[in-house]
């Protein structure tokens, strides 16, 4: 297993000296000199110009920059804003828990509504029941999420005043943008399941637990689902950083605060240190999170740990 | 024509019949896709009002001389979903074939060479994919800046490294196969094997990912114009409409709701329609190969989410 989770962590570290390369290519790829872009307003000297250069780490080779600028990042240190006074670290802590209730509430939208709907589908394939969970999967994969959320603003807020459209006021808030933005999740998690359910009614296991005379429920529940979810997990786990793309336009959308609607606003005003910390900050997540998705799944079932060397 | 490619032909058209007989959705999906792509094509024939001509009355609700009324500004909205159709379809095809243009080749000379050439694409692929979706998206559109070239761009960007490893698996089996020793025994070069030999076998299945992803590249696309990020006003698209029209939700839903119905179906259409088309070109193709692509949009589809 140690050698399974360092064979994990050896593949992931190119990986990551990849992200930073490009995230920090993102400034040396923009027309024109961050400088002068800083100090537009101000007509600056050339003087100005080479002195901001050298505060913000612009100054040197290119190699030396990066090696700077990883530098200060394993330090934590993610750079100025152009924009507004702050560090990056210290803007993006202050809207991070806004994306992350939304996204960990999306996730359990996809959770309850993919789940059931993914078991019913998969124990009876071409049942009635599995014929209307694929319906509803194919359309909720086509909607796109900021149109089922306009739909559902226009449904629950504006027709029926259930629910708020707009902002973070109250706690009910957070049901519309976390639905829409985890139904097109559900879908996938529904054809997943159901496709590994299955699968797995065919093996000879469940023809063994099936004569042994258990009940179809127990059946579905601890040797299908058992085997499936796993599965299912590392699907959910490696969709996660996607989910966070999502929030993007979920958060513009219903006028949230939070790291989508900060990084539209940061690429709207040219604040590049801003951009490159979101940007950042999602990849490692995402990488972060497909570690412990394959730690787990190599918990789970020890055949992945064996085959997943190559 | 002589006998024997007339009994082909005839051959051919009975297994188009009996492809569409079993995929009715299929069948219907590539006509209303057909028709799609004329009505955008032929926009500016059809007898529509001008996408950008101001109506004396703003958010004027659906009636017989405005089909989906008009907008805030007082455009007829069908006209602007039509012509928006234009717009949004060549940015999802054109960032579609940038992406395949980049991603096929690289994904069947990592799936024919392997070795050092495998990683090397495989890791670069990871790195890109580490950036979900959007994101990527909105990296390029920080370089470049907004605007329509940007939006195909960044999308041949973001699907580029999907569609190279959608090629790497199925090239890796393929160089496995016979003939691929057969061809390489009579001397053919490497080129001449992956272009002659590969890449036709590749192609049908190609055919049902590059549908799908076009559909996908649209809801990229449309979500970039929706951010701002796409068309400038008073351009008319699908995704920069719909954006237009939420501001105005409460007294006039009509606006966005119709670019919102032409990006969904014409998701829903890219997808059942490659599937169709694929049968409809080889129809042997294995049950089990339609599920291996379904689950390959599926993954398309969950890397745009």
């Amino acid at each position: 297993m140690v050698m399974y989770i360092l064979r994990r962590l050896a593949i992931m570290v190119p990986v990551l000296v990849g992200v930073t390369i490009v995230v920090f290519s993102i400034l040396h790829l923009i027309p024109g000199n961050p400088a002068q872009i800083l100090l537009r307003a101000g007509n600056p000297t050339p003087q100005q110009i080479r002195n901001l250069d050298r505060q913000l780490g612009l100054d040197g080779s290119l190699p030396s920059q990066y090696l700077r600028y990883v530098g200060q990042l394993i330090r934590g240190n993610l750079g100025y804003s152009y924009v507004s006074e702050r560090t990056v670290a210290s803007l993006i802590l202050s809207q991070l828990p806004y994306t992350l209730t939304l996204t960990v509430a999306a996730l359990a939208v996809a959770l309850l509504l993919g789940i059931p709907l993914g078991a019913v589908a998969g124990t009876r394939p071409g049942g009635a029941a599995d014929r209307v969970a694929t319906g509803i999967a194919v359309l909720a994969t086509a909607v796109p999420y900021f149109w089922l959320a306009i739909l559902l603003i226009l449904l629950f807020a504006v027709v029926m005043h259930l629910l708020p459209a707009l902002g973070v006021g109250s706690p009910e808030a957070i049901i519309l943008p976390a639905v829409s933005l985890g139904v097109g999740f559900a879908a996938v998690i529904v054809r997943l399941l159901r496709n590994n359910l299955i699968e797995i009614y065919q093996e000879p296991f469940m023809l063994v637990a099936r004569s042994k005379g258990l009940s179809e429920t127990r059946l579905l529940v601890s040797h299908a689902m058992r085997n499936a979810i796993a599965s299912t997990v590392t699907i959910v786990g490696l969709q996660f950083g996607y989910l966070l793309a999502g929030a993007v336009t979920t958060e513009v959308i219903f006028g949230r605060p939070g790291l989508g609607s900060l990084l539209v606003s940061s690429i709207q005003e040219k604040d590049i240190p801003t951009v490159q910390g979101i940007v950042l900050l999602v990849a490692v997540t995402y990488l972060m999170v497909n570690l412990a998705v394959d730690i787990i799944h190599g918990l789970l079932d020890p055949r992945v740990r064996r085959t997943a060397s190559s | 024509m002589s006998a024997r490619t007339t009994a082909q032909v005839g051959r051919r058209l009975r297994s188009v019949k009996e492809a569409g007989k079993r995929d009715r959705v299929g069948v219907f999906a590539t006509i209303v896709g057909v028709l799609l792509v004329l009505v955008a094509v032929l926009a500016p024939l059809l007898p529509i009002d001008n996408p950008t001509h101001l109506f004396p009355i703003a958010q004027q609700s659906p009636s017989l001389k405005h089909i989906f009324g008009t907008d805030e500004l007082g455009r007829d909205v069908l006209s602007r979903t039509v012509w928006g159709a234009r717009q949004s379809l060549s940015e999802a095809v054109l960032g579609t074939a940038l992406a395949a243009l980049v991603g096929v080749p690289a994904g069947v000379i990592a799936g024919y060479f392997g070795r050092w050439s495998a990683t090397a694409v495989m890791r670069l692929t990871d790195i890109f994919l580490a950036l979900p979706g959007l994101l990527l998206a909105l990296v390029i559109v920080t370089i470049l800046g907004a605007g329509t070239t940007t939006v195909v761009i960044a999308l041949g960007i973001s699907f580029a490294p999907i569609l190279a490893r959608l090629a790497y698996a199925p090239t890796r089996a393929i160089r496995e196969r016979g003939h691929i020793a057969a061809a390489r025994t009579v001397g053919c070069t490497r080129f001449r094997i992956m272009r002659r030999h590969v890449l036709p076998i590749l192609g049908t299945e190609l055919i049902v990912v590059l549908s799908s992803t076009i559909g996908w590249a649209l809801l990229s696309a449309t979500t970039l114009d929706f951010l701002g990020f796409g068309v400038h006003p008073p351009t008319p698209d699908w995704g920069a409409d719909l954006s237009g029209g939420v501001q105005y939700l409460q007294t006039a839903w009509w606006i966005s709701a119709a670019p919102g119905l032409a990006i969904t179906l014409t998701i829903l259409i890219a997808n059942y329609a490659g599937d169709f088309t694929a049968t409809m070109l080889d129809p042997l193709r294995m049950q089990g190969e339609k599920d291996k692509m379904r689950d390959a949009s599926e993954m398309i589809a969950g890397a745009e989410q």
